[in-house]
């Protein structure tokens, strides 16, 4: 027996060697996350425009930022430096098993439980200048569930990669809830012929959902699971992120705001994706106090769910002092990413500043992160993008991204 | 759609465009305009420019200095404004009642039968600075109409037309319902087809069959012009002995278009969807004669043929999708390849289109190009000289210089950046467009209801015509890759 | 190819015990048997030439170059290899159609044993290619679809011990073709309902990740039923994954609850190599995609080097047998050494789902399943001869090739 043992042990040995030589699979690196920069333009979205400025990048974090000066060795060098973007609707998971939708509101759970870090569509995003994006549950559902905050690199682990900022809970006003449902006719009744077809029946749902929740704030024996949730967003301590594209559905939601205010419920904090004919009566969001994520601009005009989304729409809300962000709902390819949303922002009459404050400090203060992204700053995440030209120009392109200072750099080898 | 003896068409094409020339212009003979900037695309561009037309051409670029100008012309002022040639749309399918035949051999279609002077596609070319457009048929054919080159303003075809006849389209790549090998077998029966017909007819001339000369005397050919005469084939390809024998009125009308093709006389805009049907297409051209003549209408990915496509020295147009996308299958990495650039870089003319679907119009795509790395002069050149010189229009548009038409774009600013409208347009000459009276554009910017208009809400669902990418592009075109996984 | 008509077993625990007809030699005597052979590969890296095993009494009594069996064993010479019988993993298909019950979404008490046959022409099928023990679990059609079953393939007898209790973390539950019924009408209108089971989902149905994740977190929390005897380690878990995010979260859910048991997984498993190892899951290596095979050998060298015990899924698209064998050997040729390849087969595969103390090995005390091969049992061209399970020898099997 001892020498069987001792034939096991040298071959187990013999064969760990050979598999150790014999391993075809890169090891792990933990990538750098210094870097040295050099551009001859940097916009810090706080007003400032330096020149031929160095900036230098330690542990993910931007160290120093010196204007009037030279490349560093080994430097990346550029023509222009912007924070990185932050889009708010960047449509990241919409497969249908991404929101429960057998609870119509569905206020507990978080669309983070069904994100796939491994996909490649994150790099492809990251690709696009956007570091950082707010994931939200697939609106099929009238209450989608809560959000979720990360950036477009980083960890696979789940717990690893979400980030802590302001809790957004979705929700759509508009023709989206209804449009999984199954005709009743013919089939049995189940959860996908239960749901409001028309949109009074989501703004019930949404009534119902907030009149209860504040009943069983006063009445414990009527609480419920997840009142909790709705009686937060009440108080205005979980943001209400609502899909509203066509000027009713925004309408609706404004009013739903204001009559929970009226009612002594509280004061929700509104924020609506899409706002596409916001443009219709940009007031009456100043009045709320709401901000608003803008769809991106489709050419002809018609954006989603019927509504009509005017070119000035960008330039309105600005004037109006409306917070608002852009968004390009996840779109990869040259003219649909969000710089390019600035671009047709700027188009409709939008100047450069406020452009480029809506896809970085806006979106960052939108997510209560203000003081980690969103800027150029010293001591801000280095979360930045390298441009070629004139940042939103169709004749510039992105030459590198960096997330957390860990360098990006596009598929084909691009000159600098 | 009525059917016009060929005939009759001619003649109507004729009376038309002599009725145009005898019409006095709209507005003054003479105009000149005062731009900020004038882009020539023929050599560098002119601050503080001054550009002269007379009767629909140009007279005179210069700086204002260089250039006097005539005391009965009409000045337009415009010292804040960026002038340039209009842009040339290498190949387009819109502007017409449907873009495909259902026949394999439909060589004896014209499009001008087709199309829409009132189609919204060209309100809006002239929005985004187009002016000169090659309308083709669309991809889903074998051999197809025979195409013209129109300008995007004129209330009938006639107007419209710059020129007529203007190339035969053709596909290399299958169409719906047939196979690559099968589609390469109906191309080369077109052109056997051709043949036989020839030879049937030489034939019948030999034995003293005169079936041919009664059959068209009793249509009603006309034997008395250029065609009632027969004359020596002549081709690169094959020829017919014999052939000076028939006279060219007694040829298959349905055929007829296709000699002129094998004889070079007409360009043939051949569709290839993908790198490997190139060398079929070139194949054929060569078999048929008309290599010199052809031009590759290219789908994505065609870019891996680049080599074969240089060595026969043929001049490409091509897709909207300026980026080809492929995925690993194995270590699912992503490439990229901007392809005008290997086409350029390899020596092979190129041309973009646009389809013109708002504002991702032409100088979209040369912005695009410009931001894929592609020099700014070679980006505007793709979209204004080269489309101009492969469809036979050199120094005739894409360019302000002395001679050629008077086709100017006044740009508020840049035209590449985002930031620019088109304020002016100038066609023959003529101002076309002016964006200050643009009501659907203000609505579009603005979306306030321009005052007498009928309320948005009717507008809803309803497709105009050209709107819209068409079929063609969605089927033709490698498509980016869209899979997670 | 497996339809099968199925009987209930009749004996619960033990299965039938119906034994095929054995050849005289083999069974009667009590002093047992020893099989003498030129190579008996004993286990995984280790092969005695020539060797001998003793077997009494359908367990293995003792293995060596030379062995201590009393006079009245009957010693049996054999030409070829001898090896361990081959462990495959997580075939869903021989259950039958009796496995996939859709009207419940979550069954955890469900016991595939009750809807196994051990006369079924598919268990004889694996045993011809050298499979002696099979891992049947039953397809996700639910969250959690109820206990599998292990089962040896010649004798049809149910190993007792550690059946597994499948979770699904993939989105095959997802994909139900028929809508959950509401059973009642409650009359005009919709129904506003909160809560994992109102009137409206009398199933408990779960439409999204989420959704069935918090469930399943809601279960383990109430401590009851199978749930309570998986928290407490007295039962095994089997989770069920495609892709990467979806073995994540499983291998977090394993962790959190400190399950003990097997991930099936997808092809890329490979990249949570270290995840898996802290998790102290084995994993059953799902099919082998024919584009992309490569991901899965990748995964199968990573989870070696991270000393993850691991084995072979056989559901790979043929549904043939020997499509197990073929597993390993692209592996091997993408660089997994031939001593891991066969633990895979074999005893990584009874460490993976915790019956490493019963099969995969031919030492003392594990049960008498052997195969006889023509050649080495890594070589693709060896083909099995005979085979023993628990100690009985196996009818049917290719007698040819000169064996006595």
């Amino acid at each position: 027996m001892g020498l069987l043992k001792k034939r096991l042990f040298c071959t187990g040995l013999a064969a760990t060697v050979l598999t150790a030589t014999t391993w075809a699979l890169p090891q792990e690196e933990k990538p750098s996350d210094d870097a040295s920069i050099f551009v001859e333009v940097l916009h810090t979205s706080t007003g400032d425009t330096l020149k031929n400025v160095h900036v230098t990048v330690k542990d993910g974090r931007i160290d120093t930022i010196t204007a009037g000066t030279k490349a560093g060795e080994n430097s990346v060098t550029g023509a222009v430096l912007t924070a990185g973007m932050i889009d708010l609707s960047p449509h990241i998971t919409y497969a249908n098993n991404a929101v429960e939708q057998t609870n119509e509101l569905e206020s507990r759970l978080s669309v983070a439980g069904a994100l796939d870090l491994f996909s490649p569509t994150w790099k492809r995003l990251a690709r696009t200048g956007v570091t950082t994006v707010l994931v939200t549950p697939p609106d099929r559902n009238v209450v989608g569930g809560m959000c979720a905050i990360m950036k477009t690199q980083g960890s696979t682990d789940l717990a690893k990669r979400q980030l802590n900022g302001q809790s957004f809970l979705r929700g759509a006003m508009g023709d989206a809830p209804s449009s999984g449902n199954r005709p009743a006719w013919g089939s049995p009744d189940s959860i996908y012929n239960r749901r409001p077809t028309t949109r009074m029946g989501v703004e019930w749902e949404w009534r119902k959902a907030f009149y209860d929740a504040a009943a069983a704030g006063e009445f414990p024996e009527l609480e419920f699971p997840g009142a909790d949730v709705f009686r937060a967003v009440l108080a205005g301590n979980v943001n209400l992120y609502v899909q509203a594209f066509a000027m009713l559905d925004i309408r609706t939601a404004v009013f739903l705001k204001e009559e929970m205010r009226d009612q002594g419920f509280g004061e929700m904090n509104l924020w609506i994706d899409g706002g596409s004919e916001s443009w219709k009566d940009a007031q009456l969001l100043k009045r709320s106090g709401s901000g608003v994520v803008l769809a991106p601009f489709p050419a002809s005009g018609r954006s989603n769910e019927r509504s009509f989304m005017a070119w000035r729409v960008a330039k309105d809300l600005a004037e109006a002092g409306i917070p608002f962000t852009l968004s390009a709902h996840g779109g990869t390819r040259p003219g649909t990413t969000i710089g390019d949303q600035a671009g047709r922002a700027m188009h409709g009459g939008l100047d450069f500043q406020r452009a480029l404050n809506a896809v970085t400090i806006e979106p960052a203060r939108a997510l209560g992160m203000e003081d980690r992204i969103g800027t150029s700053a010293v001591g801000k995440a280095a979360d930045l993008v390298m441009w070629s030209g004139p940042p939103f120009e169709l004749t510039s392109r992105i030459l590198a991204v960096w997330v957390d200072g860990v360098l990006i750099t596009p598929s084909t080898p691009q000159k600098n | 759609m009525k059917r016009f003896p060929k005939k009759a068409t001619l003649a109507l094409s004729l009376l038309c465009s002599a009725l145009t020339l005898a019409l006095p212009a709209e507005a003054g003979e003479k105009q000149a305009i005062k731009a900020g900037t004038i882009i020539t695309m023929d050599g560098d561009p002119i601050v503080d420019g001054v550009i002269l037309m007379d009767s629909g051409r140009i007279v005179a670029v210069g700086a204002s200095a260089d250039v006097e100008i005539p005391w009965d012309a009409e000045v337009t002022e415009a010292p804040d404004m960026v002038a340039v040639p209009g842009f040339v749309e290498a190949h387009s399918n819109n502007g017409m009642d449907r873009t495909n035949e259902t026949i394999d051999m439909g060589a004896f279609f014209d499009v001008q039968d087709s199309v829409n002077p009132v189609a919204f596609y060209f309100e809006d070319s002239l929005r985004y600075g187009i002016t000169t457009i090659n309308i083709q048929q669309g991809n889903q054919c074998v051999v197809a109409a025979q195409g013209a080159i129109v300008k995007p303003f004129g209330a009938t075809v006639a107007q419209q037309l710059v020129r007529p006849h203007a190339g035969l389209k053709m596909s290399v790549t299958a169409k719906r319902g047939k196979s690559r090998a099968t589609q390469a077998a109906a191309l080369r029966k077109a052109f056997g087809d051709l043949r036989s017909h020839l030879e049937k007819l030489v034939d019948e001339h030999k034995k003293g069959d005169d079936r041919a000369r009664r059959e068209a005397l009793a249509q009603g050919r006309d034997y008395d012009g250029e065609d009632g005469k027969g004359r020596a084939m002549t081709g690169k390809g094959w020829t017919l002995e014999g052939m000076e024998n028939i006279p060219r009125v007694e040829i298959d009308e349905k055929l007829a278009p296709l000699l002129k093709v094998v004889e070079g006389r007409m360009a043939v805009y051949m569709y290839c969807g993908s790198p490997a049907e190139v060398h079929t297409a070139l194949n054929i051209a060569r078999e048929n004669g008309f290599l010199h003549r052809m031009i590759f209408v290219l789908g994505s990915g065609c870019f891996k043929a680049a080599d074969e496509i240089a060595a026969a020295k043929v001049p490409v147009i091509l897709s909207r999708t300026l980026v080809h996308t492929e995925r690993d299958p194995i270590t699912s990495e992503e490439t990229l390849t901007f392809e005008a650039k290997v086409f350029q870089d390899k020596g092979v003319a190129f041309a973009l289109t646009s389809n013109n679907s708002g504002l991702e119009s032409l100088w979209y795509q040369a912005a695009l190009c410009v931001g894929q790395g592609m020099a700014r002069k070679d980006a505007l050149a793709s979209i204004t000289t080269s489309p101009a010189k492969i469809l036979g229009l050199e120094n005739r548009v894409g360019v302000l210089k002395p001679g050629a038409d008077a086709n100017v774009v006044l740009y508020t600013g840049d035209p590449l950046s985002v930031t620019s409208h088109v304020n002016l347009v100038f066609i023959d000459g003529q101002p076309v467009y002016d964006r200050s009276k643009d009501v659907r554009l203000q609505h579009l910017m603005d979306g306030e209801q321009p005052k007498g208009t009928a309320p948005s809400d009717e507008e809803e669902g309803e497709m105009h015509a050209g709107e819209g990418p068409s079929d063609d592009d969605k089927k033709g075109e490698g498509s980016d890759s869209k899979g997670d996984k | 190819m497996f339809a099968l008509s199925l009987t209930l077993a009749l004996f619960a625990g033990t299965g039938s015990g119906v034994a095929p007809k054995a050849p005289a030699a083999t069974t009667v005597a009590p002093a047992g048997f020893v099989l003498e052979a030129d190579h008996v590969h004993t286990g995984a890296g280790s092969i005695l030439e020539p060797g001998k095993v003793w077997i009494r009494n359908g367990k293995i009594e003792a293995v060596g170059t030379e062995v201590k069996a009393p006079d009245g064993a009957v010693r049996i010479k054999v030409e070829g290899h001898l090896s361990a019988g081959m462990v495959a993993l997580g075939e869903t298909s021989l259950l039958g159609y009796e496995a996939a019950d859709t009207t419940r979404f979550i069954m955890p008490e469900a016991e595939g044993r009750l809807g196994f046959d051990p006369k079924m022409p598919g268990l004889q099928r694996l045993a011809k290619e050298g499979i002696t023990t099979v891992v049947l679990t039953p397809p996700s059609h639910s969250l959690a679809a109820g206990r599998g079953v292990i089962a040896k393939t010649g004798t049809g007898r149910i190993v007792a011990r550690a059946e597994s209790m499948h979770m699904a973390f993939d989105s095959e539950m997802f994909k139900q073709r028929s809508d959950p019924s509401n059973g009642t009408d409650i009359g005009g209108g919709f129904i506003v309902f909160f809560g994992a089971s109102g009137a409206v989902n009398p199933n408990g149905y779960r439409s999204s990740y989420p959704g069935a994740s918090a469930l399943l977190e809601e279960r383990m929390a109430d401590g009851k039923g199978a749930f309570g005897h998986l928290g407490e380690g007295k039962l095994r878990g089997w989770l069920r994954s495609g892709t990467r995010a979806e073995a994540s979260r499983a291998l977090s859910f394993a962790k959190r609850h400190k399950i003990q048991g097997t991930l099936e997984a997808g092809a890329r498993v490979g990249d949570l190599a270290p995840q898996v190892k802290a998790s102290g899951l084995g994993v059953a290596l799902g099919t082998f995609s024919e584009r992309a095979p490569h991901f899965s050998s990748q995964s199968a060298i990573a989870l070696a080097r991270e000393s993850v015990p691991f084995g072979f899924c056989l559901n790979a698209k043929a549904r043939h047998a020997s499509a197990l064998r073929l597993s390993a050997a692209l592996c091997r040729k993408a660089g997994l050494s031939e001593r891991d390849a066969w633990a895979a087969l074999t005893s990584g595969a009874a460490s993976a789902t915790g019956i490493q103390d019963v099969v995969g090995e031919l030492a003392p005390g594990r049960d008498a399943d052997l195969v006889l091969w023509t050649g080495a049992p890594t070589e693709l061209t060896s083909q099995v001869m005979r085979v023993w399970v628990d100690g009985q020898a196996i009818a049917g099997i290719n007698a040819k090739k000169g064996a006595k």
